[in-house]
């Protein structure tokens, strides 16, 4: 076979197996909305958002989307948010996910959860997270093919606008059950690999030359936090000249780990959502001076998102906790 | 870096296939001990100095005893028949000792590493139980990457010197590249100089239809690791872990799964490992060849992870049963007990010396080396009862030829296989035992199978029909690949739409239908922990 008939033979059996992976791209990700309305937190919906309406962004992993409720920012301080994690969201996505939506929003404040940077512990651990943060801005279904589930079908007729502004709502119930002396204070500090804070380091300088602020958070979490994790944190967010919001501190005696965590410790349920919003969104107004947009024509879509979301919880309040 | 990694399938594999195919080919091993060497200090960082020091000593190791030999060569042709014999005699001896300095240098690395607090801790157990205050401390040591596979491969290359198989390598940097090659590295197959040294020696120009097989077995054992295997992990753990909850089915459904699962992860990995070596030009050596297809656990271990049988074969079972002291005592034997007992005697103690080896290769516990005694027990009994066999189904007219007795040594095989399995995998051998006597109790739990299996494993229906059918798939061809028929050539013969339907379709699947990312745990390699 002559090279160029080779070359042209893998070019198109290439492109041709490109073409099928990005149907199944946007498959997944049409599949990863959710029919009924109280449950659609997928990230995605904040591309249906009008461009540049979006406040505060949070974004982090499966802790920020169970923790941040960007509804009760807008009922009780009338700024809007968006809330964007994927499960075991690494740093290297984190940054690729944020270019993404600078595309079409603008975020005065973004939040970056920090349980990002200990997932990966060695570099070939997040030079793998990048080479797939990489390849799934390409070809989503890598990161997304979980969606692709017959019983997720549906979701592709389903309305892409998400009430839920990427809340991931769960009102069920698990205590906590590992008594751990979390609290405990120590001066140690917890090994960030290089790289993760390198990559992190990426996403402040992104975002600022963006024009937003970025914020550190360490949301609640019982089971996965120390104050170890607290120290490696407070010293990186030092280092790139950011704030630091530990709400496992600052909500210390507000979150019951009885009551308020969905399944016994990694990641709150709606009263505890509620709880940590509500602090956020206090300090963020204090701290920032967010804009109250409450009443204007082209929030419109906010208050009616909060109606929607009222009449949402009026059906639920009667369902069996399954969730 | 695993092989089924976004890091090693891209950047690492194709950044080493570039630079592989840039260079001249004289030089090309060099971009292959760059690459190699890359895989192994981002893995190792500092213990990469452990395999530099063992290739030194190979290589001085090989290089000496090629000496000795080529002296005795030249001296040879001129003495006598006696003096020939006495020449040879000391040329051997320093042969040996020079092997057996490298053993105890390499092995005692690797027993230092690997098996140290093992047994250590058994001491320290046995002078609790004598009232003797010593402890052996217990040491906190990194296991250098492939230790295992890479000592074997040493020995193994210092012998054949010896034995005059292949010559000693004169360039430090080729052993080197032979005993770190990445494709190996981490799980095999366990090389022997001759063969894979020889193939990185030899020039390799780009050969598209190689290169085009080699991905597509590198596709295969991705779709045998990601899709198959790592789906049933969970499951298997869920089950394994809280053994003392379940009896009956979802038992014996989880020690069938582990078997698949382990069948599945470590030939996925060797076909990965096959793969990467084809698109440079370089061939492996098989590891598997549908062992489940084998009449017997001795056919099955010639079928299963078939170059460690081979290693344990040719320089642990041949060295015992063939040696002088063994052959005197076989005669002996024969004065007192029938001719075949006679015969068998040295086969029965290499043996005991292989499946120990065997058992404890695998690692550090008691319930591996309980594994390897298992299969020599299995064996033993084979051999001692083989003549009362025969003569039982000469009585009874029975024709071992016949299918029907075909599938059932096989079936018993399978089970056999699987009550190994079965100890491999727990905990230790008593939650084997207890394991095993909770198979014949029947499920009393509340929920029934299929929702055991999604709750516990993340499995549903569709799963279980994608295993089903991937047995179905892998029976058909294992059949034809009996039968002496290459599935690669069978479909290079078909139309170009069917081909590259067969080539696009599990590529696609593995990404869609994987099991990988958030909610499928991590399932290392299995082989690589060794």
């Amino acid at each position: 076979m002559s090279k160029k008939r080779m070359i042209t033979k893998s070019v198109i059996f290439l492109l041709i197996l490109a073409f099928i992976l990005k149907i199944f791209s946007s498959l997944s990700i049409a599949m990863g909305y959710n029919a009924n309305p109280l449950y659609n937190y997928s990230s995605y919906s904040i591309f249906q958002e009008p461009d540049n309406s979006i406040d505060v962004l949070s974004i982090g992993d499966s802790n920020v989307y169970s923790s941040i409720f960007p509804l009760v920012w807008w009922e009780q301080q009338g700024f809007t948010g968006y809330t964007w994690g994927q499960p075991s969201q690494r740093i290297p996505e984190t940054y690729e996910y944020l270019k993404k939506i600078y595309k079409h929003q603008k975020p005065s404040i973004v939040l970056i959860d920090g349980n990002n940077l200990f997932r990966d512990k060695t570099d070939i651990d997040n030079l793998d997270s990048i080479t797939k943060a990489k390849l799934a801005t390409i070809f989503p279904v890598i990161s997304f093919h979980k969606n692709l589930n017959p019983r997720r079908l549906k979701n592709i007729f389903g309305n892409q606008h998400s009430v839920m502004k990427g809340y991931y709502y769960r009102k069920a119930s698990h205590k906590v059950h590992k008594k751990k002396h979390r609290m405990k204070f120590t001066r140690k500090c917890w090994q960030i690999n290089k790289l993760s804070t390198s990559t992190f380091s990426k996403c402040i300088h992104y975002c600022k030359s963006q024009g937003s602020i970025p914020v550190l958070i360490s949301v609640p979490n019982y089971n996965g936090w120390n104050y170890q994790k607290h120290n490696a944190l407070q010293e990186i967010a030092d280092k790139n000249g950011i704030n630091f919001v530990d709400l496992n501190l600052e909500l210390k005696e507000q979150i019951n780990w009885k009551k308020d965590s969905v399944d016994g410790g990694d990641h709150l349920n709606i009263k505890g959502a509620k709880k940590t919003s509500a602090y956020l969104g206090e300090y963020l107004k204090k701290e920032y001076g967010l804009p109250d947009r409450r009443g204007t024509a082209n929030y419109k879509q906010w208050d009616n998102d909060v109606e929607e979301w009222e009449k949402l919880m009026l059906l639920d309040k009667h369902r069996k906790v399954g969730l | 870096m695993q092989y089924n990694s976004w890091l090693y399938l891209f950047p690492f594999l194709g950044g080493s296939i570039i630079l592989y195919y840039l260079i001249p080919v004289k030089r090309r091993w060099i971009g292959l001990l760059f690459s190699s060497l890359l895989f192994y200090i981002l893995a190792m960082k500092n213990l990469v100095a452990v395999v530099l020091f063992t290739t030194a000593t190979i290589y001085l190791g090989a290089r000496t005893i090629e000496e000795f030999n080529e002296q005795f060569k030249l001296k040879k042709k001129e003495l006598d028949r006696a003096a020939r014999k006495e020449l040879k005699s000391k040329i051997t001896k320093k042969n040996r000792y020079i092997i057996a300095l490298l053993c105890v240098i390499n092995f005692g690395i690797l027993f230092v590493t690997k098996y140290f607090n093992f047994f250590g801790e058994n001491i320290n157990a046995l002078f609790h139980a004598l009232h003797i205050s010593a402890q052996i401390p217990f040491l906190d040591i990194f296991l250098p990457l492939g230790i295992s596979f890479y000592t074997l491969s040493a020995i193994s290359y210092v012998t054949d010197v010896a034995r005059g198989v292949c010559k000693a390598e004169k360039n430090y940097f080729r052993l080197l590249l032979f005993l770190i090659f990445f494709p190996i590295i981490t799980e095999g197959p366990i090389s022997r100089y001759g063969q894979l040294g020889e193939e990185l020696k030899a020039e390799h120009h780009f050969d598209y239809k190689q290169f085009c097989f080699g991905a597509q077995l590198i596709v295969w054992g991705l779709f045998q690791k990601v899709l198959l295997s790592d789906r049933v992990n969970m499951y298997v753990r869920a089950i394994f872990a809280n053994h003392e909850k379940y009896s009956g089915f979802p038992v014996i459904m989880a020690i069938l799964l582990y078997t698949f699962q382990l069948y599945m992860d470590f030939a996925g990995c060797i076909n990965i490992a096959r793969g990467s070596a084809q698109l440079f030009g370089i061939t492996l050596e098989e590891n598997f060849k549908r062992p489940f297809f084998a009449t017997s656990v001795n056919e099955f271990w010639r079928r299963w992870h078939i170059t460690l049988g081979a290693w344990f074969k040719d320089y642990i079972f041949y060295p015992i049963s063939l040696g002088t002291h063994f052959q005197k005592f076989s005669q002996n034997c024969r004065k007192h007990m029938n001719r075949y007992y006679a015969a068998t005697i040295p086969g029965i103690f290499a043996l005991f010396a292989v499946w120990f080896g065997n058992g404890i290769w695998h690692g550090a516990e008691w319930k591996y080396i309980i594994y390897g005694l298992y299969y020599y027990v299995i064996m033993v009994l084979g051999m001692l009862l083989e003549p009362a066999f025969v003569s039982f189904c000469s009585k009874l007219n029975i024709d071992r030829n016949a299918s029907w007795y075909h599938t059932m040594q096989v079936v018993r095989t399978f089970i056999l296989v699987n009550i190994g399995m079965l100890i491999f995998r727990s905990k230790d051998i008593k939650t084997a035992i207890t394991m095993l006597g909770s198979v014949f109790q029947p499920w009393h739990g509340k929920s029934n199978f299929w929702q055991l299996a999604f709750n516990r494993g993340g499995l549903f229906k569709l799963d279980f029909l994608l295993i089903a059918f991937s047995v179905i798939l892998l029976y058909f061809i294992g059949k034809k690949q009996e039968n002496g028929h290459s599935i690669r050539e069978l479909i290079l013969a078909q139309p170009l739409p069917i081909r590259w339907a067969i080539y696009i379709i599990p590529i696609v699947l593995i990404i869609i239908a994987g099991a990988y990312g958030p909610g499928w745990g991590v399932a290392d390699f299995i082989y690589a922990k060794f």
